[in-house]
């Protein structure tokens, strides 16, 4: 009788492992207390945002640009103007329904685009598509920018002048429109070098780039005039109206102001088996004995096997007002259990982080 | 009609483009008439591309990744395909993009697909480099190279400015390649030139963005393999291209040369400063 073949054991070197078995390698790095990164369970990487770094550059549309920059990752971040006409029905609609301040309908947000580098071109990924929503969604609901920051104080120009209503006070009826603008805020966010999940980077560099957004004034050009044209044609009457040309005056500038934004913090949450006893030898294939797992905070995923691995996350944005510090968190389960404790050292981390 | 683009967050679709007018005056560059620009050079930033490269000279920032050589499905191809992106980012104004510009798209945020001045920019590249990549090296595999403008100085109407761009990208290019390691016959360099009819002077590496814009003037960039008896691997030229004749091409490319030399003995310090 042939003998059983005997099976030999297979010895990787770490990267090699890292490489095709990467759970059994973040296992074995989290059991002697490390990360593969080296980083501590709950150290984050430092995160260095540059703000305005682009707007001085080129001939470019930027009102606002931020540069920053976490371990390898790179993420550049511009900020455009559009402008919308307001609708005055809705307007005169939404003074009458909400009394309150604080409703949402005061604030806006900006419409960002995420475009992630990683050597494929066509249609976004899920990632870049969720990323880009998650971003607006934060920002309005965190009350950021209010409406009034994004009104267009229209000016009129007459012989090269721009009167703007704020200014000699006498003719400020007289030549204020009718009609009301506003700008709408776009975004777009270029990442280089991804190495994990990208919503704290991306959100920083999105609050770094509005807080050096300059607003320009607008004005209305003399050669455009409001002017009404009634048409029929075919029994159906309507008007062709010509719209005012808005140019943009940059020699006027004011700084967006923007409400506080907070500090964002994320974790993913995974169970580390803990190491076999030391007194076990090596090659204990024991399997009736299964370890007692403990559950770990891992600050700021990085690489391949932390994402893949740490199914639970959590999402804290916190702020600097003692008494509201929490602006947003989020939860996601599905991997290891997200307990009391961990969901408090959590917030605790994140509330020590805005501090700072 | 273009559809709705559902996937990215474009705003409400009554907003109109906001352009800020151009306000920028500069003076007059300094420079002799055969000096480079100071230039700055990093390579390999992106960690998860093969090879890349970051330049920037002026107010043009160019960041080029390279990644390769990746295995492709399907049947065997016994060389690597090539292929070459260039994209700007979307804020930066494109020459005669108004023309171009379909209404639908007018947010500012996205650009889908290449406009023609990328796709320009992409062929011009894509030509440039075929010829030196050692190709039957990689049976079965696509070398991709992605090209992102961050900054540019392109001038609404000229393509000119387009030139030095090209040339700017091409460098970097040959940058990222070496940095991935993949066999190349020589390094591309390459060089731009403008030369002015009337004066019949010739300007290296002009700065498009100081007011600088002669209508009487014929440009030129040219890529060479340097230590492969000077191959010329790609040129373009635009402006005033009435009677051209065999001595202007001549002083173009001896110019465009000299600039490319130039440059590849910057880029040869560079790397063996990598290496040590």
């Amino acid at each position: 009788m042939p003998e059983n073949p005997v099976v030999k054991q297979m010895v990787f070197p770490p990267e090699v492992l890292a490489r095709i078995a990467p759970d059994i390698s973040l296992q074995r790095h989290l059991s002697v207390g490390l990360r593969p990164s080296l980083r501590g369970f709950n150290e984050f990487r430092p995160m260095e945002v540059s703000e305005g770094g682009l707007n001085d550059v080129g001939k470019n549309n930027l009102i606002g640009s931020s540069v920053v920059k976490s371990g390898d990752t790179r993420v550049i971040c511009g900020i455009t103007l559009g402008i919308v006409e307001e609708n005055s029905v809705d307007k005169i609609l939404s003074l009458t329904s909400s009394a309150e301040d604080d409703s949402l309908e005061n604030y806006s947000s900006v419409y960002p685009v995420v475009d992630i580098s990683r050597g494929r071109s066509g249609a976004p990924t899920d990632e870049e598509m969720i990323l880009s929503q998650k971003l607006y969604e934060t920002i309005l609901h965190n009350k950021i920018i209010d409406n009034e920051a994004l009104k267009v104080q229209v000016g009129t120009k007459v012989d090269n002048d721009i009167i703007y209503p704020d200014g000699s006070g006498e003719n400020d009826d007289l030549l204020r429109p009718k009609k009301n603008w506003s700008y709408t805020l776009y975004a777009h966010v270029k990442v280089f070098s991804r190495s994990g999940p990208l919503f704290d980077i991306c959100y920083s560099a999105l609050i770094g780039a509005l807080k050096n957004c300059k607003i320009p004034r607008a004005y209305i050009d003399d050669k455009s005039t409001d002017i009404r044209i009634p048409v029929r044609s075919r029994g159906n009457f309507g008007h062709l109206r010509e719209s005012y040309n808005l140019l943009l005056d940059t020699n006027y500038n004011e700084n967006l102001s923007i409400k506080e934004a907070g500090t964002p913090s994320s974790y993913g949450i995974i169970d580390v088996e803990k190491p076999v006893a030391e007194a076990g030898d090596e090659d204990d294939m024991d399997v009736d004995q299964a370890p007692a797992a403990t559950t770990v905070l891992l600050a700021d995923l990085e690489g391949e096997a932390e994402e893949t691995c740490a199914v639970s996350k959590i999402n804290i944005i916190s702020s600097k007002d003692s008494l509201k510090p929490l602006k947003h968190i989020s939860i996601i389960g599905g991997g290891s259990r997200i307990t009391k404790a961990l969901l408090k050292e959590s917030i605790r981390i994140a509330n020590l982080r805005s501090e700072l | 009609m273009n559809v709705t683009d559902r996937r990215r967050l474009l705003g409400p679709s009554n907003a109109k483009s906001a352009n800020i007018p151009e306000t920028r005056t500069s003076s007059p560059s300094k420079r002799s008439e055969d000096e480079i620009r100071k230039m700055f050079l990093k390579t390999g930033l992106v960690g998860n591309a093969n090879g890349s490269a970051y330049l920037e000279v002026d107010d043009t920032i160019i960041e080029v990744s390279v990644f390769g050589p990746r295995p492709i499905k399907g049947s065997f191809i016994d060389r690597a395909s090539f292929s070459v992106e260039c994209k700007f980012l979307p804020h930066i104004p494109q020459p005669n993009e108004e023309t171009f510009k379909n209404q639908s798209g007018s947010a500012s945020n996205v650009r889908t697909g290449l406009t023609t001045v990328e796709q320009k920019l992409s062929s011009y590249i894509e030509t440039a480099f075929l010829h030196s990549i050692i190709l039957e090296k990689y049976p079965k595999s696509t070398i991709d190279v992605f090209v992102t403008i961050i900054s540019a100085d392109t001038t609404s109407s000229s393509n000119k400015s387009l030139l030095n761009l090209c040339n700017w990208v091409s460098n970097c290019t040959s940058l990222a390649l070496v940095d991935s390691g993949i066999e190349v016959k020589d390094m591309v360099t390459s060089g731009q030139v403008s030369l002015n009819k009337s004066t019949n002077k010739i300007l290296m590496d002009p700065d498009y963005s100081n007011n600088y814009s002669e209508d009487d003037s014929v440009d030129c960039v040219c890529s060479y393999m340097n230590m492969l008896n000077d191959v010329v691997v790609g040129f373009w030229i635009d402006g005033n291209q009435d009677d051209l004749d065999e001595q202007t091409m001549q002083k173009l490319f001896e110019n465009c040369n000299g600039m490319s030399k130039k440059i590849r003995s910057n880029f040869n310090s560079y790397l063996r400063g990598t290496i040590e």
